[in-house]
């Protein structure tokens, strides 16, 4: 039976009625349009769909949107409104988007990190990119690219 | 499928009551189920809409912690960093942040049981006929076995019990205690001890005796994020003038398994390394279940044992 499901993303209130078993990933993508978080395994094995709730990065996939109501949620279609976020830029001018699929999740994964601790090392951010995967750059890049706006770390 | 958000503990309870209640928690075990087709026509129970089940505090006989507080709530904790520092150590080694942040570790506790051929989609596991576990009249893993060898994989349950945690159990009919190495049983299919209409109200800490201190090893496949295929607590701690150690072993069974060696010096003999080193092997029956067979996780043993209790300083250096 379908329930009445309210929620607050990129800032604005979205109200509908969902199955109980509709994830927060297919109200994202298929009522709101908000096509950015991936579906890649459907499991919580991949991080495709990362988003962020609360601030923190969670998997679209594994929570259902009746469970995300009072939070606030974040995704990637929130960073650039007026111009890139510094990590799309990073992200662009490091190489570190190939086929792109991954890259929502991670630029989310990575923004918890940097709004949390600007004065992260490689450690955190490998830390923080744990679960989700990228089958295209290797990874490197990625790493290059957030660790190039730590605060507290060199790089060149 | 229906959902509800009960917020009165008594609302709660009596949806439980519902023959189908499946308690969503964190969702990051049962939803992968329930897209698999491994959970059917469930009434979710929201826990949710009981912030009282989201505490953490220390009260004189124990710390009692709520089966929703989230994992990294945990790892986050100070005190409890302070006094367990083997809890976090465990717990940060669950899934990946994502799954940490919204993990509870109720959810840990009841975690179900995994096997590599129950963890597939119906599809896959149509076309094996499936096994005794979901669907089919056989273990694919041991044919002539009546029961399932699926394994204990929640880490948190190896660390808390090595820590002697308890649980607090409720049902409308009633509350009871037990330890959570009861609290686990040697079947996959049926490994946990609760009765109809029962959940973990509570997780008991005792404050930590003297002397003690504790290790976890975790071996698995990938080192970003994976399920325990061997997990290890070590802990110790002084009765009287006397070392007790106490070996709790998960990933190797359907429930949990310990090894206990009482009456010890400071440092521990080359002969009673080796004989906890056999004990444990010889408790532990691995099955081809999981990404590395028995061999592997039995070999694994010995060399966790060995590195834990160099560790901990309980082997004493040759003297120069
Ligand atoms: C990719 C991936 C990797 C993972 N890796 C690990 C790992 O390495 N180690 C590990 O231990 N776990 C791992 N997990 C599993 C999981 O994230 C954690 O174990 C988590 O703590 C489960 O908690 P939850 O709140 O999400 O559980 P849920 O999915 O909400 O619940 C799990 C089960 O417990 C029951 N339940 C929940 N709370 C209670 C309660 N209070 N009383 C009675 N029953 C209850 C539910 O009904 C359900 O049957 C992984 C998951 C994924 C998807
Ligand atoms: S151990 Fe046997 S019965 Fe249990 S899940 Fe695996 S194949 Fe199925
Ligand atoms: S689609 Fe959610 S983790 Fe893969
Ligand atoms: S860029 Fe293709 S998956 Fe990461």
């Amino acid at each position: 039976m379908p329930n009445p499901c309210r929620l607050m993303v990129n800032g604005e209130i979205w109200e509908g009625l969902v199955d109980p078993f509709e994830t927060l990933l297919e109200v994202l993508r298929e009522r709101l349009d908000l096509t950015g978080a991936k579906q890649g395994c459907s499991q919580g094995e991949c991080g495709a769909c990362t988003v962020l709730v609360d601030g923190n990065p969670v998997m679209a996939c594994l929570m259902l949107a009746l469970e995300a109501q009072n939070t606030q949620i974040e995704t990637i279609e929130s960073l650039a409104t007026q111009e890139l976020h510094p990590l799309q830029i990073a992200f662009v001018e490091k190489g570190a988007v190939q086929c792109g699929f991954c890259t929502p999740g991670m630029v989310l994964s990575a923004k918890a990190l940097i709004d949390k601790n600007p004065h992260f090392q490689e450690q955190d951010v490998r830390a923080a990119l744990a679960g989700n995967h990228c089958r295209c750059t290797g990874y490197t890049k990625i790493i290059d690219a957030v660790m190039s706006l730590s605060t507290g770390a060199k790089h060149g | 499928m229906s959902y509800c958000q009960p917020t009165q503990l008594s609302d709660l309870l009596s949806c439980l009551a519902h023959p189908n209640a499946r308690i969503l928690a964190g969702g990051t075990d049962l939803i992968p189920h329930l897209q698999m087709g491994l959970v059917e026509d469930p009434l979710l129970v929201s826990l949710k809409g009981l912030p009282e089940l989201k505490r953490i505090e220390a009260k004189p006989e124990a710390i009692h912690i709520g089966p929703a507080v989230t994992l990294q709530t945990l790892i986050d904790h100070k005190p409890l960093r302070e006094i367990y520092p083997v809890i976090g150590q465990t717990l940060s080694q669950i899934g990946a942040l994502q799954h940490r942040q919204v993990g509870t570790i109720g959810g840990n506790l009841c975690l179900d049981t995994r096997c590599s051929w129950f963890n597939q989609s119906a599809f896959w596991r149509e076309s094996l006929g499936f096994c005794l576990k979901k669907g089919g009249d056989i273990c694919q893993v041991a044919p002539k076995s009546k029961r399932c060898h699926a394994v204990l994989s929640c880490d948190g349950a190896i660390a808390l019990a090595a820590c002697q945690a308890r649980l607090v159990l409720l049902s409308r009919a009633g509350k009871r205690e037990v330890s959570l190495m009861e609290f686990y049983r040697p079947n996959g299919m049926d490994h946990i001890d609760l009765r109809p209409g029962e959940f973990i109200y509570k997780i008991l800490l005792p404050h930590a005796p003297p002397g003690f201190q504790a290790t976890y090893f975790k071996g698995r496949a990938r080192q970003s994020f994976d399920f325990p295929l061997l997990g290890l607590a070590i802990a110790t701690q002084w009765d009287g003038a006397q070392r007790t150690l106490s070996f709790v072993l998960g990933g190797v069974e359907s429930c949990l398994l310990q090894v206990q060696m009482q009456n010890l010096d400071s440092f521990l003999t080359p002969e009673q390394v080796q004989s906890a080193i056999k004990s444990c092997q010889r408790l532990a029956r691995p099955m081809e279940n999981a990404f590395y067979g028995p061999s592997w996780r039995k070999k694994m043993i010995a060399s966790f044992i060995a590195q834990g209790l160099q560790q901990m300083n309980l082997i004493q250096e040759d003297a120069p």
